[in-house]
């Protein structure tokens, strides 16, 4: 299918969803796009995707049942809190079927309406993504062998030291780059 | 004509970088240069494509002048025409998609004609024949290195600069990599190689730089440079095996 087209019904499926007010509906559209995503096999990494989701969506459910009216259970609030849950699953696993069917190349052939230059740093950014995931594993592998545990220190004291070598890469990554796209040709507005 | 460097003088806001550097470069020549790690080597090269004083910030003063073009008179993309320039990690110069993508990208920018027949030589060249249509994330490092150089074989500009293009890849690699350059310089391309591996300077390199906490120690031809055993010794450089 056309990646235009695929972009244009993620948009309208999308938007139509949070509109959707009904939880029945919303598990019918949900179901249908499951169904699809089985249908067209690339659903191996659909559990991993939702995970997460499947978490936060127990947390709105258990807050939206017992704080709809103040402290109290009420079945409105499981109902909204159902609802919301369902449109966050479907909305990801929307993205998760777009994703899954559309290459990096596709992808940025659907954006090709975009300016220029709007393209060309979609396309970067893409591009410097798994450099990005494949800089962090190196950097942490670095600091673990240089005795950095991760599990005794708080949140902010492991990842400095990831985060600072991190940054510091990129910054210089991204002005090598600059430099390669100048010297062939790429000019500066 | 070719490249000539005149009393060249750089330096980063708290730091002096190239100091008083004179030399030319004919067309034709292989010229290797040598230098201890942050002696001015990769600055130097960014110099002959004018990306200095053009687009690095920083003081100048001398002049480079590639055929009749003064790089401080001339936009990068002017210089870039004439000088092709090949980096060390080519993870950060291969952005496109496909393999055609990356070499058309410097082609479209010059405006050049003959796109298809451009990609398809410069792949031949490097022996990438038939990679159009690949990722080139999903190429070795060895491969990337040479898609880097096809897409500025692509160009076709009269000059080459590399800079320590094989520091990542494994012997073998490297070696394809200096043999492609050896090929490209008995074509008539000028090759101005920066290396570290003394040995493959020693085995393509018609002359050499030596350079030294940014000045030319010694400018000479290969044999004469390397038989220098005591200084490349005192500069911390590995006397080459073949000389």
């Amino acid at each position: 299918m056309n990646t235009k087209i695929k972009i244009l019904l993620l948009v309208v499926f999308s938007t139509c969803i949070l509109f959707i007010r009904n939880p029945f509906i919303i598990s019918l559209v949900l179901l249908c796009v499951s169904f699809s995503i089985f249908l067209l096999k690339v659903h191996s990494k659909l559990f991993e995707w939702i995970k997460p989701i499947i978490i936060v969506s127990i947390f709105i459910i258990l807050l939206q049942t017992f704080t709809y009216s103040p402290i109290k259970f009420t079945i409105e609030g499981l109902t909204f809190g159902i609802t919301i849950s369902l449109r966050l699953i479907t909305l990801l696993i929307l993205v998760f079927a777009f994703v899954s069917t559309t290459s990096t190349k596709q992808l940025l052939e659907g954006f090709d309406f975009l300016p220029k230059e709007l393209s060309m740093m979609l396309m970067i950014a893409l591009r410097l993504l798994p450099l990005v995931k494949d800089e962090t594993t190196r950097i942490v592998n670095a600091q673990k062998a240089r005795g950095l545990n991760f599990k005794t220190l708080n949140i902010f004291k492991s990842y400095f030291p990831v985060l600072v070598p991190l940054f510091g890469k990129m910054l210089e990554g991204s002005n090598r780059l600059a430099i390669a796209m100048e010297s062939r040709g790429f000019e500066k507005k | 004509m070719g490249i000539t460097i005149k009393n060249v003088s750089f330096s980063y806001p708290n730091k002096s970088v190239l100091k008083n550097i004179s030399f030319c470069i004919d067309d034709g020549d292989f010229i290797g240069l040598v230098g201890s790690t942050g002696c001015g080597k990769t600055t130097l090269a960014y110099c002959l494509n004018g990306l200095i004083p053009n687009s690095i910030r920083g003081k100048f003063s001398g002049q480079v002048m590639v055929d009749d073009l003064d790089t401080a008179k001339n936009t990068v993309s002017d210089i870039a025409k004439k000088v092709g320039l090949v980096f060390q990690d080519p993870d950060w110069q291969i952005f496109s998609v496909s393999v055609r993508d990356e070499i058309e990208f410097g082609i479209r920018n010059f405006g050049l004609n003959k796109v298809e027949k451009r990609v398809k030589n410069s792949l031949k060249i490097v022996g990438l024949d038939g990679y159009e249509n690949r990722e080139p994330q999903k190429l070795s490092q060895g491969q990337k290195q040479k898609l880097s150089i096809a897409s500025v074989l692509a160009m076709d500009t009269k000059v080459i600069v590399l800079d320590e293009p094989t520091s990542q890849l494994d012997y073998k690699n490297a070696k394809m990599i200096h043999d492609i350059l050896e090929k490209l310089n008995n074509e008539g391309k000028t090759i101005f190689l920066i290396e570290h591996d003394t040995d493959f300077l020693a085995e393509y390199c018609d002359s050499i730089l030596l350079m030294n906490d940014g000045k030319i120690v010694k400018n000479d031809s290969t044999n004469k440079v390397f038989a220098e055993t005591n200084l490349l010794k005192k500069l911390g450089i590995k006397v080459p095996v073949i000389r």
